[in-house]
Parts: structure tokens; sequence; C-alpha cells
């Protein structure tokens, strides 16, 4: 066992950082890919804030 | 027969050839039988009573070898001095490789076979006794000691050219040769013509840089690798060995880490909202806009929507915005629905779907709701005379067939927080499969090229 994760280490490692990302992505509600359709609005209380094209509509 | 369990190296010898004169040195003088003098290459016997007759005339070798007759090294736990050197070819092929005669005064003889760089030690059952267990029965798989060894080759060794001192007569011996390989070993079953049984030796690849650290020779003189030889190991196969059979734990894991999230953050229904939608009668297609009731999130979480409608024969777009109320943050997705559906050739067909899903990253805790801004297609589509017969474009409604609705009448939202997001375990599921593939991949390619040089290869020929 000792000699498969000694040969493995450097891919037990890249397993450790994508389980760990994957872990703290399912708690803390993070899509690795949402609806490409979604857009963010670029000002809101007065963030300047240059993301994205379109108009918005709010309340 | 080479003298054994002895606790040192005899003395060595000086015997002068009986045809030129010349001082040859042995360096097993009691066990060796036969000798080569490096001057006339003649092939002597010595007799029962010491006498040293010319039995043959050998052929002079090719190459100089790369371990000096006589040279010392202590390799696998034992002291070996080279005693000879042996050129030997397949018959009726252009194969040849080179095999230094090793003597250890415990056990006997080994040697070192060398084809084309490749090294590989060589010992018989007196340095791994299991191999007397062994029988040759024409396997193509041989089980050795927890290995498989798998049928590589077969051919008839001659020996094209000599030098040095051997415990048996081995110009005009011609043994019948099969190997099988389970790299980094090899084993070798030896059958000399008018011999009853065949004699099995085990191999071990073995690095160029390790024997000349143990015989203090040169590395430089060593010749170059060329190709992949029969046993040498794959340092693919040495990586895709250790990872395979950690992916079903690393599966595991990935799905206990998601059902542990799902545990932390449960999935929960923040808002499940229908609305009856009415008409905008100052725009074409267009309903007039609505807001739903107000939700909280508690924490960061992802959203999932469900917006469905009935619509039949018939599209609706809705454009929808997540507005946070504290700040005026807003994510504004546009979602498209269509379901169509009909009868051609005497055939039902539909397509499209009547609900559809989007799946927001990382929404901030907070109040939030939603602006609601719908449009649909025309709601006087009428049926077509069904005496026409106009072929349907895809995407296009078939109006020979069918009739959409006259009023699409509600849209039904459903937001949940914190859904399971099987996109994210497949996608680290397959990140993590990236690099196992990668190293089956080149383990597979490297034994298509080692197994190139064989009769026997598993893998099919490429013409």
């Amino acid at each position: 066992m000792m000699k498969t994760i000694k040969d493995a280490r450097y891919y037990l490692i890249f397993v450790l950082l994508v389980v760990g990302y994957y872990a703290y992505s399912a708690i803390n509600g993070i899509a690795f890919w949402e609806s490409s359709s979604v857009t963010r609005n670029t000002e809101y209380n007065n963030n300047t804030r240059t993301r994205g094209v379109h108009a918005f509509y709010h309340k | 027969m080479a003298t054994i369990n002895l606790r040192s190296f005899p003395y060595a010898e000086d015997v002068a050839c009986p045809k030129c004169k010349q001082q040859i040195t042995l360096y097993d003088p009691e066990g060796s039988e036969y000798c080569v003098c490096i001057s006339c290459s003649s092939f002597i016997h010595f007799t029962n009573n010491d006498t040293a007759l010319i039995q043959k005339q050998a052929d002079p070798i090719d190459q100089q070898p790369v371990l000096k007759l006589g040279s010392v090294g202590m390799f696998k736990g034992y002291q070996f001095k080279v005693i000879g050197y042996v050129e030997k070819k397949e018959q009726g092929a252009s194969y040849a490789w080179r095999e230094y005669i090793l003597y250890n005064y415990e056990k006997g003889y080994a040697n070192f076979a060398e084809y084309d760089g490749h090294w590989t030690f060589v010992a018989g059952k007196e340095f791994y006794p299991a191999l007397g267990e062994l029988k040759n029965r024409g396997w193509t798989f041989i089980n050795y000691e927890e290995n498989e060894y798998t049928l590589f080759s077969k051919y008839t060794a001659v020996t094209t050219g000599l030098i040095g001192e051997f415990d048996w007569d081995i110009l005009f011996e011609r043994p019948k040769t099969t190997e099988f390989v389970a790299p980094p070993q090899i084993l070798y079953i030896e059958h000399v013509p008018n011999q009853t049984a065949g004699q099995f030796y085990l191999g071990e690849y073995t690095e160029p840089a390790v024997i000349a650290d143990a015989f203090k020779t040169d590395i430089k003189l060593f010749p170059e690798r060329v190709g992949i030889g029969a046993n040498q190991p794959s340092v693919h196969a040495k990586r895709w060995f250790a990872i395979y059979k950690l992916i079903p734990v690393i599966v595991l894991l990935l799905a206990v880490v998601g059902f542990g999230g799902s545990f932390i953050s449960p999935e929960y229904q923040v808002l499940d909202n229908s609305r009856n939608i009415e008409r905008d009668t100052t725009k074409a297609n267009e309903f007039k806009p609505y807001i739903t009731p107000s939700f909280e999130l508690n924490k960061q979480s992802a959203l999932n929507f469900k917006i469905q409608c009935a619509v039949d024969n018939n599209w609706l777009e809705a454009t929808v915005v997540l507005v946070n109320e504290k700040n005026n943050q807003s994510w504004e997705v546009t979602e498209s629905i269509e379901y169509y559906h009909g009868v051609e050739g005497g055939e039902s067909w539909s397509e499209g779907s009547q609900e559809a899903d989007v799946l927001l990253s990382a929404i901030p805790a907070g109040k939030y709701h939603l602006n609601v801004y719908p449009a649909a297609g025309d709601n006087n589509i009428k049926a077509a005379d069904p005496t026409l017969n106009i072929i349907p474009e895809p995407g296009i409604p078939n109006i020979n067939t069918s009739v959409g609705d006259i009023n699409v009448k509600t849209i039904h939202i459903n937001v949940t927080a914190n859904p399971i997001i099987w996109k994210n375990f497949w996608v680290s599921l397959s990140l993590l499969c990236l690099y196992p593939l990668y190293t089956w991949w080149r383990m597979r390619n490297y034994e298509k090229r080692r197994w190139m040089n064989s009769d026997y290869s598993p893998y099919e020929t490429e013409e």
C-alpha cells in the first residue's frame, strides 16, 4: 500500500486538490458551470464593475 | 561443473594454448572444462587428466566486451567474476546479442545478457530454487511467484564468437529457447537437443548504470539503448498499476464528500410560485411583467430555477431577474420553453419541453425576489388548410397538422437552494480520470511498441 501511495503521490496531491475544491463548492453553493444565459448586472448601489452588457430591470 | 560452495574465488591459473602457446588465465581452473585462446581462438577442452586438447576452432568475437574478463563485482548480494563472453544470434535471423558469463564461488554460473543496450541478469535454479518446480508444458502463459509470464518469442540460439572459460561445451550448442515476459522479469526455457527436460532461467532487467557501478566500469563504454527491451519495465505501467487501484476509492470519496455537503447544506425550497399571466395588448407577443413574493437565503447558496408553462404548439420566453432587495444586485436569465407536437404521415411526433431549468452559482445570503418578463408566440395561430402538404422545417411548427394554443395561462416557477449539483460531481470525476486515462494510453502505446518485436503480440498489428 505504501508503495502504491509513493508511486502515485503526485496524482494523490491532485486528487486532494480536486476533492477539496469539490467539497468547498458543495458547502458554499458553487456550481462549476452555471447556466450560460445568466448575466449579472454591472451597477448596483454605486458599484461600477463593468461585467455584462445587457440592460437590467429592477424593482 | 563450476566449482561451488567455496568461501572465496579460487586462485587463477595460467595454462598454455596447445596451438599457439599463448598463456590463458583460468579463473576457475578446477571447474572450467573448456576455454578459448584469446590469441588463436582455439576452443580448448580439458580432459579428465587435465590435458588440453584443441576441440574446435571458434570464430573471433565481433565486439570488445564492456566487462573485462576477470573483473569482479558485487551484484544482488553475490560476488561475481566475469569469466566468459559469448556472442550469439538467432538461427535464421539477424538478431544478435551478447552474454557475459558470471561466476560465483557459492552458486556457480549466472550471466548478463545484452541486446540493443538492454541488460538482463539471468540465473538458473541455483539462484532461484523455485525454478526447479516449473515444468515445460508448452504453455503460452507461465505463473511463477505471483507473476504471469506471457510467451514472447521462440528461437534457436547460435554461438557466433566467444572468449573466456566455460564448464560446458558451448560452441556448437544450439538450444531451442522460449521466452516468457513479465517486465522487468523474463523466463527462459532452454531445451538442448538430446536432453529430456528444458532448463528454466529467470532474467531481470538491469540498468546499465547499476552494472557499471557494480563492476567499476565506465558507463560511457556501454552500448546505447535502442528501442524497448522485451522485459524493460514501463514507467507508465508502474504509474497505471499504482493509480487504477485508487480509482474506486476516489469515486467513493467523491460520493461521500458530495453527500456530506448535502448534509451540511441541505436542499430546501425557497419559492414555489404560480402566476396567471395577461397579454400586454400594446406589444406583440409580450405579457405584463410581474414580481414574485420575496424569499430569504440564509447563507451563500446555489439556486435552481424550474420554470414550467403548459405551452402547446407554442413557445414562451421568460426573462427572469433575481434581485437582491438590499443592494439591487441582480442576475438575469432568459429561458425559452417550446413544445410542439402533431401527426405527420400517420405518425405522431413531438419536440421540445414544457419546462426549463436554470442553475445559478454562489448567490450571496440576503432577501430576494424575481422580476418576470414573459413573452409568447402568437395566440392567434390557426389551423392551416389540411389539404396543403407543407413539409415543416426544424424548429418551425408544422402548421399543416397542428394548432397553437390560444392562451398561455400560467407560469410556474420553483426555486430551490443548495440543489445537488451533479455537474460538479461529474466534472470532478472527469478531471480525476484524465490522468489515469493518459497513463493507461501511454502504457498501452509502450506495450504495443514492446510487442512489435514479438511474433506473439496480443496487440493488433498495424499495416
